[in-house]
């Protein structure tokens, strides 16, 4: 009998919701092994000392986050970083090139006095959100926003069987059914334009698709509903910089539009996901201009 | 006389991370909290400076839960401020989409969440369920199942959809995926049903429950047409406990509710700024929905209705009646969906009218399936965001929750001596009535600072 967690910390549940929507198959995952510790779905208020294989959703961006990571990693034999936040830092990490003062200034305004006698028990902000395997050892991850359900049951299940899961090493073009030409229009579109050609590929019409610097497995299901693809699923190989790779291709196809927005309102283009793990954001957090 | 702390920790079987802390000495309560320790995401700084367009696919990522609420209500907030109306093709997908969230996320909380208290299974969780009920955990899974099929169908993905986008909808729905939901909705409207009448025969024999979770008389906030019930459009209406209404249009939200810092904690807690702070706060979700609108007709479902008001009143004020109000609401919007499914206007082409971007504040409201949800976007020149305010079902719950956990540790602790377990169990089956989503409650989260 396996001994499984999940532990959820900064992100939005919908993993859980993915784990949930596995229906049968999750009752066929769960029954002949015990589910010890998982917060949303049953009465359970520790991990116990022992687990075999914990699933974590979400970033750090507290201190309570960053104990019950490495509580729940002490504890674990297997850790598996599941969904984006998880495994590159998600879309909250489009904060991280703002001062965290900053945000908690103006999010809460003068609350801020009040909370800082609020003393013991309440969660410290770190500076910046962190993915889970820059705190601790990661044994695998299941990337997505949210991962396709098909793939987190045949990860699991190949890590109950004692297996290596496998992804997809392809990108989402390779799973594309839109038409490619071979030439790329010389200006960038925005969604507020509608496609000229719907059997085009969008890329290719001038929307900034990120199916080339994307992991592939999810179908192409954005581009297939004619909305570009933004990149959920991060890099197919962790080597390169997801966002980079495709600003450095956008570049060579429209210099001047690249160039007109600042890095706060391209990040969420390039790094809607990756932003934390991105060699952007470790440049732009460096302060001391060496 | 000294006091010391009672607390759960996590509050399970909800959405998100929290603690709740009670305060008593030998004989009484002296206070109650109900913190919210969930990390804070920054959604509405994190949207300075994007491209509005892409506003509904990022919030949606405040939750996972009810992801299509955010989509919806943050495109509707950008056609506000650009004066541009979707198609009625497009309207109507978006309803569809919107029901099959109702549809997805009630049917996870009864499900997954409050049936495991409710049915008293010997292991709290849908595995307990399963085991001593498997027809009813398959039926769960088979509205689960098509609420998410309808939000793929329509928006392209089941969880996190991509097809709304300021002036309508990226595509239509397919033929072929009409029919196969028409199948599967014409399976799960009888399940619907069914699943009303055992919450109402099963947990409405529940009676010391029911008596413990009468607790507070409140007023009612939530959106309608002409008074009736309405999910994706209308004016806001306030229920007062006399009876009296008060309504609203959206792009007005701000002259109506005010927030409060609370100094005890980083709450916000919303209110109605007329009557102040905190006489003027109010509940949202099914319970709002059912009490603000005229009654529900047609169908099977309006003998439900007829049962629930019965059992509860008119408004009614029961926490533990968020349960059958959301039953309730589960089986009628199968058949709302059904209907729409079988109007073959829903294959309409005519899905998109091209907008043009300007600069302009705009308000979006929907129904989530936990309650009224306002996004208010400032827009620049060239349609890039300058200012965001989101308002979350959760967050307009929050001071009733925590005023109800006082309420309820105060009335049951003089008789817990023996049993403060059962004392805490109450508490968080209250709690779980409310169907709490925490990810959601962006303004409200309790936070220290860093040093």
């Amino acid at each position: 009998m396996t001994v499984m967690a999940t532990l959820s910390l900064s992100g939005d549940a919908g993993c859980h919701v993915i784990l949930a929507s596995l229906h049968e198959k999750l009752l066929g995952l769960l029954e002949p092994h015990e589910l010890a510790f998982c917060q949303i779905l049953k009465d359970s208020r520790d991990i116990p000392d022992h687990v075999d294989l914990t699933l974590v959703e979400g970033s750090v961006r507290t201190e309570n986050d960053r104990e019950r990571l490495r509580e729940a990693r002490a504890r674990a034999k297997i850790l598996v970083a599941i969904g984006s936040c998880a495994c590159f830092g998600g879309i909250q990490s489009l904060c991280n090139f703002v001062d965290s003062q900053e945000l908690m200034k103006e999010t809460y305004g003068a609350a801020i006095a009040e909370a800082k006698s609020l003393g013991k028990n309440l969660p410290e902000v770190l500076p910046k959100n962190i993915p889970v395997r820059e705190i601790v050892e990661v044994d695998f991850q299941i990337p997505g926003c949210p991962p396709e359900p098909d793939e987190v049951a045949s990860c699991l299940g190949a890590i109950l069987r004692g297996e290596t899961p496998q992804l997809s090493q392809k990108n989402v073009c390779d799973e594309c059914k839109k038409k490619r030409g071979g030439d790329f229009e010389a200006k960038i579109r925005r969604l507020t334009e509608k496609p000229s050609d719907l059997e085009r590929c969008l890329l290719e019409l001038g929307y900034i698709c990120m199916g080339p610097a994307t992991r592939a497995g999810c179908h192409a299901k954005c581009v297939a509903a004619n909305v570009p693809c933004d990149g959920c699923r991060g890099p197919a190989d962790l080597k390169y910089d997801q966002g980079v790779a495709m600003l450095d291709a956008l570049i060579a196809a429209d210099r001047e539009t690249v160039s007109t927005y600042s890095v706060a309102t391209m990040s969420a283009m390039y790094h809607r996901y990756s932003f934390a793990t991105s060699v952007l954001a470790k440049l732009l957090e460096r302060k001391d201009r060496r | 006389m000294s006091c010391r702390e009672l607390t759960i920790e996590p509050v399970t079987r909800i959405e998100g991370h929290s603690r709740v802390t009670i305060l008593v000495d030998k004989k009484k309560v002296k206070g109650a909290r109900f913190n919210i320790v969930e990390s804070p995401r920054f959604f509405e700084k994190l949207l300075e400076g994007k491209f509005a367009e892409e506003a509904p696919r990022i919030t949606q990522r405040i939750c996972g839960v009810c992801p299509v609420a955010h989509h919806l209500a943050s495109v509707k907030a950008i056609e506000a401020a650009w004066d541009c109306q979707p198609p009625e093709s497009a309207v109507k997908l978006r309803r569809l989409m919107l029901i099959g969230q109702i549809i997805s996320s009630h049917s996870l909380h009864l499900g997954f969440l409050a049936l495991p208290d409710l049915l008293e299974v010997d292991e709290r969780s849908i595995l307990g369920v399963a085991r001593k009920d498997p027809r009813l955990a398959s039926c769960i899974f088979k509205l689960n199942r098509f609420g998410l099929q309808i939000t793929e169908a329509v928006g392209g993905r089941a969880v996190h959809p991509v097809s709304a986008i300021p002036g309508g909808m990226s595509k239509p729905i397919e033929g072929e995926r009409r029919d196969q939901l028409l199948a599967s909705g014409k399976e799960c409207v009888e399940m619907a049903y069914e699943l009303a009448v055992l919450v109402d025969n099963k947990v409405g024999k529940k009676e010391e429950l029911i008596e413990c979770l009468n607790l507070s008389r409140t007023r009612y906030a939530g959106v309608t047409t002409d008074g009736r019930y309405e999910l994706y459009d209308g004016k806001v209406t306030v229920l007062e406990p006399s009876g009296e209404k008060i309504e609203f249009e959206a792009k007005d939200y701000s002259d109506h509710i005010a927030e409060k810092t609370v100094p005890h904690s980083y709450a916000k807690h919303p209110y109605l700024h007329r009557f102040g702070y905190p006489a003027g706060i109010y509940r949202v979700g099914p319970l709002s929905r059912l009490n603000v609108a005229a009654e529900l007709r047609g169908g099977k479902v309006a003998e439900r209705f007829r049962s629930f008001v019965k059992k509860f009143g008119r408004p009614a004020h029961n926490t533990l009646a968020y349960n059958f109000g959301r039953a309730i609401e589960l089986a009628y919007t199968v058949e709302q969906a059904l209907n729409m499914l079988e109007d073959s206007a829903i294959e309409g082409n005519d899905v998109f009218s091209t907008p043009h971007p300007k600069a302009g504040r705009g308000v979006g409201i929907v129904e989530a399936p936990r309650g009224l949800l306002v996004h208010d976007y400032q827009i620049d020149a060239e349609g890039l965001i300058t200012r965001a305010n989101i308002i979350s079902p959760t967050t307009q719950n929050a001071p009733s929750i925590e005023s109800e956990t006082l309420l309820l540790a105060s009335n049951l602790f003089p008789h817990a001596a023996a049993n403060l377990k059962h004392m805490l169990s109450t508490i968080e089956i209250m709690i779980r009535a409310y169907d709490p989503c925490l990810t959601c409650s962006t303004h409200f989260v309790e936070l220290r600072k860093s040093a």
